[in-house]
């Protein structure tokens, strides 16, 4: 019998891309079980919409580049996309909003750039900002947590794929639909009414912030916390992420907090923990020095609590997530650790020089 | 008291598989037919031969020698008799042909005779090193450095720890954990020796945590020595030369550097063990401690192997399943090599042969994409950034690569074992570092061709101003002699005054008006050289005028070939070569000038070109004109005063005939091209 000539090490890890990828999935789960508790069965029907329209988009970019498509697809990098983009849409929003959204993230801003890996920015966050920009009415009719005339698998199902033809689907989801806690806040607060004023609305009736959303972000929260203990994602671009967005926040509600929310409004409302947790720590689009990671998501913390303060949106993990994409080569370049035997790290010096 | 363990930051646990080979004695093995050993299997010039075919060698006998300072000495390891000195394929990762010497042996085992010394404190520095020398020591535990150079860091360089790597981090191997366990009170006395000579202010030995019964012995041995025994936790790659001083000292050996400038050296086991047995029983490295485990052994275990003992008979001493086996590595999981041949043999450095199975060291999973997890940074030993190494040695960005320092990573295999996409990353910083290595040579290579071609344009251009100088001072020493030799006239004139009365002051008139002829025809052409075109008809003129004091010079010539008395003539005629040779020299300049306006004057319109071209054609009938009278002159003077000097220059052809300018054939299809390639053109023209 030959012998096999292979390069050392001979003896591999368990680690595992797919693997990975699965904890993520599974780690998704205590946030969207929230979101379905508080705003019904929209966001799984909206998961499973965009996990098979994922699924058919990237075999057919596997296809079309001439990869095997069995392998690539059991990376699992797909569904991750998929469950992403779909817990980040409103439970309601149409069919085709999840299909145009995940199509555009595969076959856009994952393939185009080179497919998994290859990709500059987060493509679930291209999707979302995507549909946002294309059809903002869609996208902005949030459900009110917690309703009491919650609607059935069946009826969410048929106003998901009819509410287009049928007025009277159309009344029902007007009434149901409203801003979501965040945009209420940017509203009001727009009519000059003080945040302790909107703070007393029925809206913000939970624990620590409005309701249902705390619950939301707890989930995300629990579930970040189980991949850092995994040892999934790294934990300094959540840390920083979070503190930075609760130190602005803080330094602004002691400026004046009639105008700017307290920092536990911020952390549990919206995307934060989302964001914080699963699409700011995407490994592909992230920062990858120990450095660079804390100033990647220092940056989107504050990026986050810039627009959501003075700007036009009312959330902004994705615009976030996407503006700090742009800048992690410049980061990385600049947070080259020192390595053994150097005396100090070569970050910003030229390329030649030694 | 208890010794400061530093964090080595990164590393990994991978399955340790020590057991396997563990809990029996070190066993001995039958003695090999054949033995091969390669002269070049330590860092260095390869040794050299000191034996020849058909000899007979015993056990022990030096059979190849060092051939330069960096090189190391070969012995046999058996008795017996060379059958074969050759290039062979070698245990090598490249499995390079290399220099080896083959020993049939004659199952006698039959020792040299040598003798050790008992008192090692009682030698000199010099004695002990020179015998770990000949010894043929080098580290053991991989490098193959030769041991008596490590061993003697210079007065420059202090060494204040001496550290001996007892880790042995790979999995695996256990070839100096069973060494320190069953040696410990000769691997002490091994480094004791190392002490006197090295004279160090401490000495620790690094041993890993997962040894208990190494750590025990090792302590038992060193009671009351002063040695330290360091227990380490046990982590991939913590055994690595850097790595180990990093973890005891907290010191990290600069970049690309050594270990002695941070005042350290380190020892493997098995090369104290070896200078142990060099010093004390004089016997040279002529054998090793080698681990044979992996699934397809059926008998593992430690074995004492000779250097230059088969792989094949490995596999027969651990009952190799030869239907299971799938791989045999040389050294451990982590940074072993695959062997490719079983025919290839043991050297001094091979620690470990792991005959493994299919199941135990599965093909790879195929290569996935990298998603920049960064687990790779997190275990690199080196703080390198894996991940960007990776997809600059991809994308072959190797300048990125080298700027991310990828001449620092130590080839561990870490990062290939984290990567949860199976990217062999370790093997594309091969790839990336023979690249370099290659781009650099080549590029020393075309830097070395580079000066060579200056160094030549520029000996080429010294050489050509040298000449250039030399032409300059004959013309100078020509033109003095000539003046000196008109000082003599003017003496000679003195004497001779009255005898040729009528003569002198005719010629002189003639010479008069041909050097003032000459100076104005170069003046002339100077401004012709200026302003091409311009001054065409006051050339012409002076041309004419040139012609005159030709026809003057011809006459005075006639005069005084027509005189009757030679030496009567002598002074005279004297001065009349003299003035000849200066209107020729002259008239060769001139001709020169000529010829360089007219190549000059290549962009040209046509007609100047033409004209120039015939003022050549003048020039040289003037030159040529002058210098035949020169000639007839000399010959009218040569039997009374034989002159030194040559007429004109050698290289002129000669002339057979000369007409006037009216005679001249107008050779208008003369090219300029002719005058550069062929300058003898228009000559021919002339004839």
């Amino acid at each position: 019998m030959s012998l096999i000539n292979a390069s050392s090490p001979h003896i591999l890890g368990s680690n595992d891309t797919s693997h990975m990828m699965r904890l993520v999935l599974i780690a998704l789960l205590p946030g969207l079980l929230a979101l379905t508790f508080f705003f019904g069965w929209g966001s799984l029907i909206n998961c499973i919409i965009a996990s098979v329209v994922a699924l058919a988009c990237e075999s057919l970019a596997l296809l079309l580049r001439k990869r095997s498509i069995l392998f690539y697809l059991k990376d699992n990098s797909a569904l991750v996309t998929a469950a992403l983009l779909a817990i980040a849409l409103p439970p309601l929003a149409p069919w085709w909003i999840p299909v145009i959204g995940t199509a555009f993230a595969i076959l856009v801003a994952k393939h185009l750039y080179g497919g998994l890996g290859g990709n500059s920015f987060n493509p679930a966050m291209v999707g979302y900002v995507f549909l946002l920009i294309s059809f903002p009415v869609q996208m902005t009719s949030w459900l009110p947590a917690g309703s009491p005339e919650q609607l059935g698998f069946l009826e969410t199902l048929s106003i998901i794929f009819n509410n287009h033809f049928d007025a009277g689907t159309l009344q029902q989801i007007d009434a149901l639909s409203g801003a979501t806690p965040l945009d209420l806040v940017k509203t009001e607060l727009g009519l000059s009414k003080t945040v302790p004023m909107i703070y007393a609305f029925p809206t913000f009736d939970g624990l620590l912030a409005a309701k249902g959303w705390e619950w939301v972000n707890a989930g995300f929260l629990l579930g970040g916390l189980y991949l850092i203990y995994k040892g999934i994602i790294h934990w300094q671009i959540p840390l920083a992420l979070l503190l930075t967005l609760a130190t602005w926040s803080l330094l602004y509600m002691g400026y004046d907090s009639d105008r700017y929310g307290s920092p536990i409004f911020h952390l549990f409302s919206g995307g934060t923990m989302l964001g914080a947790f699963f699409i700011a720590t995407d490994p592909v689009t992230a920062s990858t020095s120990a450095v660079g990671r804390w100033i990647y998501g220092a940056l989107i913390g504050l990026t986050i609590f810039i627009i959501r303060t003075f700007g036009g949106y009312p959330d902004a993990v994705a615009f976030a997530v996407l503006l700090m994409n742009l800048a992690v080569p410049t980061i990385d370049y600049y947070t080259q650790p020192r390595s053994y035997g150097h005396a100090q790290a070569k970050f910003g010096r030229g390329k030649r020089e030694r | 008291m208890k010794h400061r363990v530093w964090h080595l930051r990164g590393g990994i646990h991978p399955p340790e598989n020590k057991l396997q080979s563990l809990g029996q004695a070190i066993r001995s093995m039958p003695i090999p037919r054949y033995l091969t050993l390669s002269l070049e299997q330590h860092v260095g010039s390869p040794s050299s031969p000191c034996i020849s075919v058909g000899e007979r060698v015993l056990k022990g006998q030096l059979i190849a020698e060092n051939s330069s300072f960096v090189s190391a000495t070969v012995h046999a390891p058996t008795s017996g008799i060379i059958t074969d000195i050759a290039p062979q394929a070698t245990l090598h990762p490249s499995g390079i042909k290399q220099l080896c010497i083959t020993i049939e042996s004659d199952g006698e085992d039959k020792w040299v005779e040598h003798e050790g010394i008992n008192l090692f404190s009682q030698h000199s520095n010099k004695e002990l090193l020179a015998r770990i020398q000949a010894a043929g020591i080098i580290g053991m535990g991989g490098a193959g450095f030769p041991t008596e150079i490590k061993l003697n860091p210079g007065k420059a360089n202090p060494i204040n720890i001496l550290i001996i790597n007892g880790m042995e981090c790979e999995p695996y191997i256990t070839a100096d954990d069973a060494l320190m366990q069953t040696h410990s009170a000769d691997i002490v006395t091994g480094i004791q020796i190392c002490a006197h000579i090295l004279q160090p202010d401490k000495i620790l030995i690094g041993i890993e945590d997962n040894k208990p019964e190494a750590i025990k012995a090792m302590k038992l041995a060193t009671l009351d020595t002063g040695i330290d025994v360091v227990q380490i936790p046990t982590k991939y790659p913590s055994g690595g030369e850097k790595q180990l001083i990093k973890i005891l000292t907290g010191k990290e050996v600069p970049t690309g550097g050594l270990p002695l400038q941070v005042g350290v050296i380190v020892q493997n086991i098995g090369t104290i063990f070896s200078i142990f047995k060099a010093i004390k029983h004089g016997e040279p490295l002529i054998s090793r401690i080698t681990t044979l485990t992996g699934e397809a052994f059926r008998k593992r275990g430690n074995v004492e192997v000779l250097i230059g003992t088969p792989i094949k008979d490995l596999l027969s001493e651990g009952q190799a399943d030869d239907a299971q086996l799938s791989r045999v590595i040389a050294g451990g999981p982590m940074m072993g090599f695959s062997v490719p041949a079983k025919t290839l043999s043991v050297n001094k450095t091979t620690n470990c042969i792991i005959a493994a199975t299919e199941s135990e060291f599965p093909e790879p999973a195929p290569e996935q994409a990298c998603i920049r997890c960064g687990s790779c940074a997190d275990i690199c030993p080196v703080t390198l950034l894996p991940q960007q190494l990776y997809l600059y040695s991809k994308s072959q960005e190797f300048d990125k690569a080298e700027q991310h320092n990828i001449f620092d990573c130590i080839e561990c295999g870490a990062c290939t074992y984290v990567c949860p996409s199976h990217i062999p990353l370790v093997q594309y910083y091969r790839f990336a570092k023979g690249s370099i290595k290659n781009q650099r040579e080549q590029e020393a290579k075309s830097e070395q061709a580079r000066i060579r071609f200056e160094a030549r344009q520029s000996r080429l251009e010294k050489d050509a101003l040298e000449k250039d100088a030399r032409k300059k001072a004959r013309a100078k020493a020509a033109a003095e002699k000539s003046k000196r030799a008109k000082e003599k006239n003017i003496t000679s004139e003195k004497n001779t005054q009255g005898i040729a009365d009528n003569e002198i002051p005719k010629l002189k008139t003639a010479v008069a008006i041909a050097a003032k002829q000459a100076i104005e025809a170069k003046k002339a052409l100077a401004l012709a050289e200026k302003n091409q075109t311009e001054n065409l008809p006051e050339l012409q003129k002076q041309v004419k005028l040139f012609q005159i004091t030709a026809m003057q010079a011809k006459e005075a010539l006639k005069k005084a070939q027509s005189s009757d008395s030679a030496s009567q003539n002598n002074t005279d005629e004297n001065a009349l070569i003299t003035t000849l040779r200066e209107q020729s020299a002259e008239a060769q300049e001139n001709l020169k000038r000529i010829k360089k306006a007219l190549l000059t004057a290549k962009g040209g319109d046509q007609i100047t070109i033409s004209n120039l071209q015939e003022q050549l054609k003048l020039s040289k009938t003037e030159a040529n004109g002058i210098k035949t009278k020169l000639r007839a002159a000399l010959q009218q003077t040569e039997n009374s005063e034989p002159t030194d000097n040559q007429a004109g220059p050698k290289d002129e052809p000669p002339i057979r005939n000369h007409g006037s300018t009216e005679a001249l054939p107008h050779d208008s299809e003369l090219t300029i091209t002719n005058i550069e390639t062929n300058p003898i053109t228009s000559d021919k023209g002339l004839s």
